[in-house]
């Protein structure tokens, strides 16, 4: 007995039409991951929880031979795994003032160190809000007296934060 | 033409969807060359050169016996591998602070009993926007950075304060 072929379609389907649109599908994930994922900045994820917020951390009496090292726009990131803590957008060298004791008149008094700098650095970001007045970024707390090892592009040093400012309000 | 001939022309039909297919696969691939040339190549400045990164020894006392001079190796104690070779050495009596006695002031002084020392290492690397430089390709090295190094007659903790790529 003969066996009767089924009736095709115009355009009907195979086996390699199949496993070429697997490979589209294959490519096109491939080139969205590429495109999109730049690092740590997509991996914050957005919530009704997510606030986009500006901090301040600061350096205080570094050899004067450190000036210069950070640009604007430069990447922070988490010195241990790397990881995006912000961008820079602004950023200050100054002169160190120290404490010290006038044992002549008794009483304490300060003035600026020489080649002795404190470095002030600006961050924004988007961070999620854990309580009120403390964010995270990729977990790392934000909040103000906190202390973290950051790396810049051509800088790394142990900054403490001193300040964050939510876009509409200010925690300081 | 015989039914031979006809069957094979049959097989090897391309339809609309396979050149749909061809098109798209080719678009994804020029996509993927085109984020490459654009993002990764942009992202990454200099790849496998030489950099000068300079470094500080603070106060390496006289009588201590150590030594580092130009052509030097330079090892890291961390994992005890080569992080370069010493291409300048310069030296200057060590800087230190003090409180002056009368008004208690933080003042800073030189004591020629011991050596600031200032070392210039050629390192191989890379250096991207957005990471850095990376010693030999692995470890990232920034200026405020303190490595424990040593050499052959010398072994101290020196302060990264520079990086430039070796311009020709």
């Amino acid at each position: 007995m003969k066996k009767t072929a089924k009736p095709k379609g115009k355009y009907s389907f195979n086996i390699i039409d199949v496993l070429l649109l697997l490979v589209i599908v294959l490519s096109v994930a491939a080139i969205v991951f590429l495109f999109f994922y730049e690092g740590g900045d997509a991996k914050i994820e957005e919530s009704d929880n997510t606030y986009e917020i500006v901090y301040t951390v600061k350096q205080e009496q570094l050899p004067g031979i450190l000036r210069g090292k950070i640009n604007m726009g430069d990447a922070m990131f988490t010195l241990q795994g790397q990881k995006m803590l912000g961008r820079v957008i602004d950023f200050s060298y100054t002169n160190s003032e120290v404490k010290y004791f006038n044992p002549t008149d008794k009483v304490m008094s300060s003035s600026s160190v020489e080649d002795k700098i404190d470095l002030t650095v600006k961050v924004n970001t988007k961070a999620t809000k854990v309580a009120e007045n403390i964010f995270e970024v990729n977990g790392q707390l934000i909040s103000v007296g906190q202390t973290f090892e950051v790396g810049f592009p051509y800088y790394t040093g142990t900054v403490v934060c001193t300040a964050v400012s939510v876009m509409g309000g200010v925690n300081e | 033409m015989t039914a031979n001939e006809n069957s094979v022309r049959k097989k090897i039909r391309i339809s609309i969807i396979d050149v749909i297919i061809v098109i798209t696969v080719l678009a994804c691939i020029a996509g993927g060359v085109l984020h490459y040339r654009v993002y990764e190549n942009n992202n990454k400045v200099i790849t496998d050169d030489v950099f000068y990164v300079s470094m500080r020894f603070s106060s390496i006392e006289n009588s201590s016996g150590q030594k580092i001079e130009t052509g030097d190796s330079l090892y890291l104690n961390d994992g005890k591998v080569l992080l370069g070779t010493v291409n300048e050495v310069t030296e200057e009596d060590a800087s230190f602070y003090y409180n002056d006695e009368v008004t208690g002031e933080l003042k800073k002084g030189k004591d020629p009993g011991a050596k600031d020392i200032s070392v210039v290492v050629e390192i191989k690397g890379e250096l991207t926007k957005e990471n850095g430089f990376l010693a030999n390709g692995v470890k990232y090295v920034a200026a405020g950075m303190i490595l424990d190094v040593y050499s052959d007659m010398f072994s101290a903790k020196g302060l990264i304060f520079d990086l430039e790529a070796k311009t020709e």
